[in-house]
């Protein structure tokens, strides 16, 4: 509202900042001293209404109760006139004198609003109100001066105040019982019809002191109030009635009723139906986009830099042991290495959703997405750790937190792991062009749409059988949409890129330097490691999901620990300098259904060790381990469905 | 007028701002001005979209924060 802006260019430097009595809010006081006067100022916290809601309007009121101070500046956000006047209806009834700071008066011109402070003041029973704009010192001293006039007339200001009566408010008859029930009982500095009002409207503190102050009468108080226990709504629903008269006289907007740009496209945008799919086309170009113009780069560095690098290594460490030749340039370079051409997937991913986030689609994209939420039981808090799920996972749990359901909160923790986050995306990315040559597109969107239906299945099946979810009212403000700030979507992008960075230097280069070092020993021999012959034990479930190679299937298990694991344990036990392109080399040893089969696993799959701990800890060790059970389950059956499916069909 | 708004929630659907305001024939700034009341009144909550109050001290906070800016208030409704 800028109260404190006011108080500060008021008072400059003559401030004490202390607490207030036996609380930990901040107290203001300062003195100003203007045309001979010596103002004490005070600047009471920021409050809403006078019902203690919280701590801050119980000190505020009390203040002005107890003190009586010789007048009381309102300051009102002019941009914003409806969320500020309700505290003015209730002010307006206490018999102190008030001055109204229309403040942000500049901001307001910009957004069209015209108000006509004469017709505010005169509503208001002649009550002072100025037009200031605090923080270029814009009408105080008008204030000030209008604050001066009406302490040195109360009673002429107190008589001309507009008053919100008993009559503008329902349950009046009510009103008036209970005020001849407490009538003289209670300390004098309370209104006794002011007092009547709170306790009608369910005032806490207010209520305690009339049960202590008259406890005789307090049983058939306590009898009406039963009786009308819906009183706060009408009383407050009657301020805002008068509030909205009051702006509909005072303010006027001639952009009101014109059609904005954000109205125009918003038809579309948040349209049922329409929406939903210029949602399924922005989500397709994301992909799109990031796939044309970020493999090239990835395939240029992965073949001019990685493994040419690798090579270099390796020659020039040519009279070192064996163990730190092959370390250095298979398992570190070409390993974790490897991993790191994912940045232009990554940058260009990110670049998207964060135009996308920045102009403003984002939230119109969660209002469309929210009708099928709903059908899945989960409630408009429930979106919101999912969204975060497309970056990572371990946030998307973390988030639940929001969600004070349990029922719902156990729901959205199992289906988070089901949004493809950054990582599975960006392995897809990286092999699909070598799996499916022209199709790869439309084999990544496939994937992510397969883990989206799988989500939302699963969600409504949950939701059906077994929590039989109740559904909850969801309201949204979408805010306009905006020119993007290049600078905004730039540190969007580099915080992602210095995180997934940060895990390429740390879990994956480990992972990578593990996996050398198991398929190296003993003997240096890959086919005689111990990785193989574990790899071997697993070769059954390998042949049941298509694939013939061991390796395939531990790049799978190593991305328990980070999704992109999967990359640099292939580039690791594929030894990629000496024979060429990676995802080329893979695709080769795979037929076109245990291609999709073996990407429709890594999409599925159980998320990374992060993810899990992350569950354990939000959900317990119960949850987590059915999620476990049930990833396993979905991936593999998946896995298994989409080959011997195709394979039947006669896919090669 | 808050009265109205309840009765409109009770609908467990999915609504934006300016859909109450045409129905209860007002401005969206009256609307979210009232939204405003019920939530301090314990009618509805408001969703914190980043991690916020429920993640103090969680070390991906920021990661949180980065991946969720987007400005849009929610209220959800709560039981009563």
């Amino acid at each position: 509202m800028g109260k404190s802006t006011v108080f500060n260019m008021l008072t400059g430097l003559n401030q004490h900042v202390g607490n207030w009595p036996g609380k930990t809010i901040e107290q203001k006081t300062g003195v100003v001293n203007y045309k001979g006067y010596k103002i004490d100022l005070v600047d009471l916290p920021g409050t809403y209404s006078l019902t203690a809601n919280s701590l801050e309007e119980r000190i505020a009121r009390n203040y002005l109760l107890k003190n009586r101070p010789d007048a009381v500046i309102i300051i009102l956000n002019a941009a914003t006139l409806e969320h500020s006047l309700y505290l003015l209806t209730e002010l307006i009834n206490l018999p102190i004198p008030i001055v109204v700071g229309l403040n942000m008066m500049d901001v307001a011109k910009q957004q069209g609003f015209q108000i006509e402070e004469n017709v505010l003041s005169a509503a208001l029973g002649d009550t002072p109100v100025i037009p200031i704009v605090a923080s270029h010192n814009q009408g105080l001293n008008k204030l000030l001066d209008a604050a001066i006039e009406v302490s040195q007339h109360p009673n002429q200001t107190l008589s001309q105040k507009y008053r919100i009566t008993p009559s503008d408010y329902p349950h009046q008859e009510i009103q008036k019982q209970i005020t001849s029930k407490i009538q003289g009982k209670l300390p004098a500095i309370y209104p006794t019809d002011w007092i009547a009002l709170k306790l009608l409207e369910g005032d806490s503190e207010i209520t305690s002191m009339v049960k202590e102050s008259a406890p005789e009468t307090w049983k058939s108080i306590e009898m009406l109030l039963i009786d009308h226990e819906d009183t706060f709504l009408d009383i407050a629903g009657s301020r805002y009635a008068w509030i909205e008269r009051l702006v509909r006289a005072a303010m006027t907007n001639p952009r009101k009723g014109t059609i904005s740009l954000t109205d125009r496209l918003d038809k579309i945008a948040t349209h049922p139906f329409a929406g939903l799919l210029l949602l399924i086309g922005i989500s397709g170009a994301v992909f799109w986009l990031t796939y044309t113009l970020a493999n090239p780069i990835v395939y240029w560095l992965g073949n001019s830099i990685i493994s040419p690098l690798a090579l270099w290594s390796k020659s020039a460490l040519g009279n070192a042991p064996f163990w730190l030749q092959g370390l250095i340039s298979d398992g570190i370079i070409n390993g974790a290495g490897m991993v790191l051409t994912f940045l232009p997937i990554l940058f260009f991913f990110f670049a998207a959703m964060g135009f996308l986030e920045d102009i403003g689609y984002l939230t119109r994209a969660a209002y469309v997405m929210d009708r099928f939420m709903h059908w899945m039981g989960l409630h408009g808090r429930s979106f919101m750790p999912l969204f975060l799920g497309f970056g990572c996972n371990v946030p998307s749990i973390m988030g639940t937190r929001i969600i004070e359901d349990r029922r719902a909160r156990i729901l959205t923790i199992m289906l988070s792991p089901l949004v493809p986050c950054t990582g599975r995306i960006a392995v897809i990315t990286f092999l699909a062009p070598a799996f499916f040559g022209k199709s790869a597109l439309i084999a990544v969107w496939g994937l992510v749409s397969l883990n989206l239906v799988i989500l939302a299945s699963l969600g409504i099946l949950t939701n059906k059988f077994i929590y039989k979810g109740k559904r909850t009212a969801f309201i949204m403000e979408i805010p306009l949409y905006h020119v993007p700030n290049p600078r905004t979507i730039g540190l969007f992008i580099w915080n992602n890129l210095v995180e997934f960075t940060k895990r390429a230097g740390t879990i994956i280069l480990l992972v990578a330097i593990v996996m050398w070092w198991l398929s190296n020993y003993p003997g240096g021999n890959i086919e005689n490691s111990i990785l193989a012959q574990f790899g071997h034990q697993l070769a059954p479930l390998g042949h049941c999901l298509g694939w013939q190679d061991w390796r395939i299937t531990i790049a799978l298990l190593t991305s328990f620990l980070a999704k992109e694991n999967t990359i640099s344990t292939l580039s690791v036990l594929y030894k990629i300098e000496e024979s060429g392109n990676l995802a080329a080399n893979i695709a080769s040893s795979l037929t076109m259904p245990s291609r999709l089969g073996f990407l429709a696993i890594q999409m599925l799959f159980i998320p990374c060790v992060a993810t899990v701990a992350a569950i354990r800890k939000e959900a317990g060790t119960k949850w987590m381990v059915i999620n476990i059970l049930l990833l396993l389950f979905i991936s593999f059956s998946a896995g298994a469905i989409i080959y011997w499916g195709l394979t039947l069909l006669g896919v090669k | 007028m808050l009265k109205q708004l309840l009765t409109i929630l009770q609908d467990e659907t999915i609504y934006q701002v300016e859909d109450i305001a045409n129905k209860l024939g007002t401005s969206t700034a009256m609307v979210v001005a009232m939204l405003g009341m019920l939530t301090r009144q314990g009618y509805l909550g408001e969703v914190e979209q980043a991690c916020t109050s429920a993640c103090k001290g969680c070390a991906l906070a920021k990661q949180c924060k980065v991946a969720s800016r987007t400005d849009a208030h929610i209220w959800v409704m709560n039981a009563r």
